[in-house]
C-alpha cells in the first residue's frame, strides 16, 4: 500500500499507516504489529457525525499541521499530524494515526489508533481530538460495563478469572467528609488483584472506575494486557483479537446506542413542539432523601461551561440547564426515587446530553440511559 | 421592600404559577386518561382558557373546559393562590358565570345537553374554601370542589382529592373515589408548559422563559451592532408577536396544534411586551425605532446574570413596581403553598 507518493506527503511506509482498504483490514494490521514490531497501541473511541474527510479536518484543526488520506469508501484514513507549544521552552511532537469508522457504515463510532509514545498520545493526538468538541466527542462507559467486558475477555482469552489480574486503578469515590469543598476524590492504586476480587473491592467503595490496567499471563507471557479508560481510551499490550471481539465491539455497541438514544430530542416544529424527555435510571433508590436532591443540585452546578437556574428544590428538583458550548438547553427534574428526567428544550444535541451523562455519571452516581417509552410503555 | 424580600416575593409567586399550569396538565390527565388503554380518551376533549359563549352576556374564558362525550361536560377554575375568604368568595362569583348553558362545546352545535362546574384549591386552603363553597347551594349545576397536593411517596404524584359534590361522569367518581394521584414523572415531562390563561406574576418569569427557552432559538436570525455605555453589542431582533406564537405553540396550556378560533393566544402579545420592555429598562435591549412589537436584544447566551433571580435583582435595582416600593409587609402571596413536604 505504501508508495513514493506516500513517503513524499511524510507518510510512513510501514504498514501500520497504510491507508487500508477497510476497517477490518486495518484490525488484521494492528493484530500482526502488536505480535511482532509494536510494543503497544492505543486505542480511542470517538463519537462523530461527520463523514472521513470532515473529520479528519476537523481534527486537523487542533493541530499545528496535519495531513489525512483516506480510503475510497471513507472508512479508514492515515493522519500525520504535529503540534506546537510553549513559549519559554518550545516543543514539536508529531506521528501517525489510524482513523477507521467501528460498527458499520453508518455509525457515529470511530476508533483513532497509535503506536505513537504517549507524548504524541495526549498532548498532540489527544490535545487535537478535544479541541473538536463538539464535531468530536468521547463516550462515557460504567463500572458495570467495564467489568462485564473483562470478564468476557478473560473468557475470550480462555483465562480463569482469577488469572486475569487488575494491576492499576484510577477510581473517583465520594468524600464523606461534610466539611469537604470538592464531592470526590481520585484514587491511584498500584496492585495485584483477581478480576472479580477487583470490582466487588470497588462497589464495596461505591465508586466509580477512572481508567483500570489488567493483564493476564499463560505459560509464562502475557496472553493479554491492557488498560480502559472510562472515556473510551484502551490500550493494548497484548491479545489484540480477544480485545477486539471481548472489549472494543462492545464498547462500540454502547458508545453507538446510547448517541442514537440521545439524539434528535430537541422540542422542535416539525414534531409540534413535543417533549421528548429520557431518564438516567439509577440500579438503587438514590432519591430518598432530601441530601441527595441538594448533591445533584451541587453537581450540575459545578458542571463546566454551563449555567443554571435552580427552579425547585424541594419536595422535588427542577434545575434549567444551559451548556455554553454548544448553546442548547434542557430541564432536569427528579421526579422519583430511583431517576433523574431529561427533557431537552428548544436546542439539543447528542455531545452535549452526553456531556451532561457523563458528568452525572462520574461525580453523582453511574446510571443508564433509558427512553420515556421504556419507563412507561 | 428590600432587595432579598422581594426576589424571595418573586420567586414566591413564580412557584405558585409553574404550580398552577402543572395543575392544568394533571388536570387533562385526572380526567381524559383512560388506564387501561394507556391513552388518552378519544371522546374527551379538554381545553384551558377555551372561549365560552354563555346566552346573553360576554365571552368567558374558564381556566379549564372538559367535555368527556356528546353529552356531559365540565368547567371550573383553577384556583391554586386562593387562601382567604374574599378569595373564595371571589371565585365563587367566577364560577358562578358557568353556571349556565354555555356555547363553545365541541359538537356541531357547539352545545351538549349539561355541564358541571367546579373549583381546584391547594389542599393547605381547603379549609376556608369547603366553608366558603359549603354543600354547593350557591350553583343550579352540579358542583365539585378538588383541593390539589405534591405528595412523595417513592415518585411525586399530584394528588387530586374530591372534597364538595360528585362527578357527574360515572368513570370519574369511581376514579375519584377519594383521590386520584397523577405521577408528575409520566405527565407532567411530557406536558410541561411554562404559561396559562392566567397572566404571569411578574415580568420576570416571562423575561426568564424568553431568555432561556426562546431567544436561544432566534441564533442566526436578523441582528444589528448597537452602542451600550460606550461598548459595542451585538443584539437580536425579537418580533413580540412571533415571541407569542412561538411560546403558544411549545409552551402554553392552551396552545393546540390546530389553529381553533375558540382557543386563545397565550401568553399574550401584552405579557410578552411587558417582559421586553423590562429587558430595555434593565439595559439589556432597546426597542425598535419604528415599529412597536419589535426589541432589539442584547442577547448572548454565554452571558452571566441572567436566570429568574437574576432578573429579578435587575428589575428590582433599575425599575421596581409598585408594590415592590412599599414598605416592608407580608406579601399577599407569601402564606401559598402547595405541597405536603
Amino acid at each position: 500500500m505504501a508508495s513514493a507518493d506516500q513517503q513524499q506527503m511524510g507518510f510512513p511506509e510501514a504498514p501500520l499507516y497504510a491507508v487500508h482498504a477497510s476497517p477490518s483490514e486495518a484490525f488484521g494490521v494492528l493484530a500482526r504489529a502488536l505480535e511482532t514490531t509494536v510494543e503497544r497501541l492505543r486505542l480511542r473511541v470517538l463519537l462523530s457525525k461527520l463523514s472521513l474527510p470532515e473529520l479528519t479536518d476537523a481534527i486537523g484543526r487542533g493541530s499545528t499541521t496535519s495531513k489525512a488520506r483516506c480510503n475510497a469508501t471513507h472508512s479508514v484514513a492515515v493522519l500525520r499530524i504535529a503540534r506546537e507549544w510553549g513559549r519559554t521552552e518550545r516543543h514539536r511532537v508529531a506521528g501517525h494515526a489510524l482513523l477507521m469508522r467501528a460498527g458499520g457504515e453508518h455509525s457515529p463510532v470511530w476508533f483513532a489508533v497509535s503506536d505513537g509514545p504517549y507524548a504524541f498520545w495526549d498532548s498532540v493526538l489527544g490535545h487535537a481530538l478535544r479541541h473538536s468538541y463538539p464535531h468530536v466527542s468521547f463516550p462515557s462507559y460504567a463500572t458495570a460495563d467495564i467489568r462485564a467486558w473483562l470478564t468476557a475477555l478473560a473468557h475470550a482469552a480462555s483465562v480463569a478469572p482469577d488469572r486475569m489480574r487488575v494491576t492499576g486503578m484510577s477510581l473517583h469515590s465520594r468524600i464523606a467528609d461534610p466539611t469537604a469543598e470538592r464531592q470526590t476524590q481520585v484514587g491511584r492504586l498500584w496492585t495485584d488483584l483477581s478480576l472479580n476480587f477487583a470490582f466487588d473491592a470497588i462497589s464495596a467503595q461505591n465508586a466509580a472506575v477512572k481508567k483500570l490496567q489488567f493483564q493476564a499471563e499463560q505459560n509464562g507471557r502475557l496472553s493479554v494486557a491492557g488498560h480502559i479508560v472510562r472515556d473510551g481510551e484502551i490500550g493494548i499490550q497484548a491479545g489484540f483479537e480477544p480485545l477486539r471481539r471481548a472489549v472494543l465491539e462492545p464498547c462500540t455497541d454502547v458508545a453507538a446506542h446510547r448517541f442514537r438514544q440521545l439524539d434528535n430530542r430537541a422540542r422542535v416544529r416539525e414534531y409540534g413542539f413535543a417533549t421528548r424527555p429520557f431518564f438516567i435510571e439509577f440500579p438503587f433508590p438514590v432519591f430518598d432523601s432530601v441530601t441527595t436532591q441538594a448533591r445533584l443540585i451541587e453537581v450540575l452546578q459545578s458542571m463546566p461551561q454551563t449555567s443554571h437556574a435552580v427552579m425547585h428544590a424541594n419536595p422535588y428538583v427542577h434545575v434549567s440547564l444551559f451548556d455554553r458550548l454548544e448553546e442548547t438547553n434542557c430541564d432536569i427534574y427528579v421526579l422519583s426515587d430511583t431517576r433523574i428526567c431529561v427533557v431537552p428544550q428548544t436546542r439539543s444535541s447528542p455531545t452535549a446530553l452526553s456531556r451532561l451523562f457523563s458528568h452525572i455519571s462520574t461525580e453523582f452516581a453511574e446510571g443508564e440511559v433509558r427512553d420515556y417509552a421504556e419507563v412507561y410503555r | 421592600m428590600t432587595e432579598e424580600e422581594y426576589l424571595s416575593a418573586v420567586k414566591r409567586r413564580c412557584d405558585t404559577y409553574e404550580r398552577t399550569v402543572q395543575a392544568i396538565g394533571c388536570l387533562k390527565s385526572a380526567l381524559c386518561w383512560d388506564d387501561e388503554t394507556r391513552m388518552y380518551r378519544e371522546e374527551c376533549k379538554f381545553a384551558s382558557g377555551r372561549r365560552m359563549t354563555p346566552i346573553d352576556s360576554d365571552d368567558l374564558t374558564p381556566d379549564i373546559v372538559v367535555q368527556f362525550g356528546p353529552e356531559h361536560g365540565l368547567v371550573g377554575e383553577v384556583k391554586l393562590t386562593a387562601s382567604s375568604e374574599i378569595d373564595f368568595e371571589n371565585a365563587e362569583t367566577q364560577i358562578k358565570s358557568y353556571d349556565q348553558d354555555l356555547c363553545g362545546w365541541w359538537t356541531d352545535s357547539e352545545t351538549i345537553h349539561d355541564h358541571q362546574v367546579a373549583c381546584v384549591v391547594d389542599d393547605a386552603h381547603v379549609g376556608p374554601a369547603m366553608r366558603r363553597f359549603g354543600a354547593g347551594e350557591a350553583f343550579d349545576r352540579a358542583f365539585i370542589l378538588l383541593s390539589a397536593a405534591v405528595i412523595r411517596a417513592a415518585s411525586e404524584f399530584l394528588k387530586f382529592e374530591l372534597r364538595i359534590g360528585m362527578f357527574i361522569e360515572e368513570r370519574l367518581a369511581t376514579k375519584f373515589d377519594p383521590n386520584t394521584l397523577i405521577p408528575l414523572e409520566r405527565v407532567w415531562i411530557i406536558e410541561e408548559k411554562k404559561f396559562c390563561d392566567d397572566p404571569p406574576p411578574c415580568p420576570e418569569y416571562t423575561m426568564y422563559v424568553l431568555w432561556f427557552y426562546y431567544f436561544l432559538t432566534l441564533r442566526g436570525g436578523e441582528t444589528r451592532l448597537a452602542r451600550h455605555d460606550d461598548v459595542q453589542v451585538e443584539q437580536v431582533r425579537v418580533d413580540a408577536l412571533e415571541a407569542r406564537d412561538f411560546l403558544h405553540q411549545a409552551f402554553s396550556v392552551c396552545g393546540s396544534a390546530d389553529a381553533e378560533p375558540r382557543q386563545p393566544s397565550v401568553p399574550r402579545k401584552d405579557w410578552i411586551t411587558e417582559a421586553l420592555d423590562h429587558f430595555v429598562a434593565i439595559g439589556r435591549g432597546d426597542a425598535d425605532a419604528t415599529n412597536p412589537d419589535v426589541f432589539w436584544i442584547t442577547y448572548n447566551p454565554a452571558a452571566h446574570a441572567t436566570d429568574l433571580d437574576d432578573f429579578a435583582r435587575q428589575v428590582y435595582r433599575n425599575c421596581p413596581p409598585e408594590w415592590a416600593q412599599d414598605e416592608p409587609r407580608e406579601d399577599p402571596q407569601q402564606s401559598l403553598t402547595l405541597g405536603e413536604n
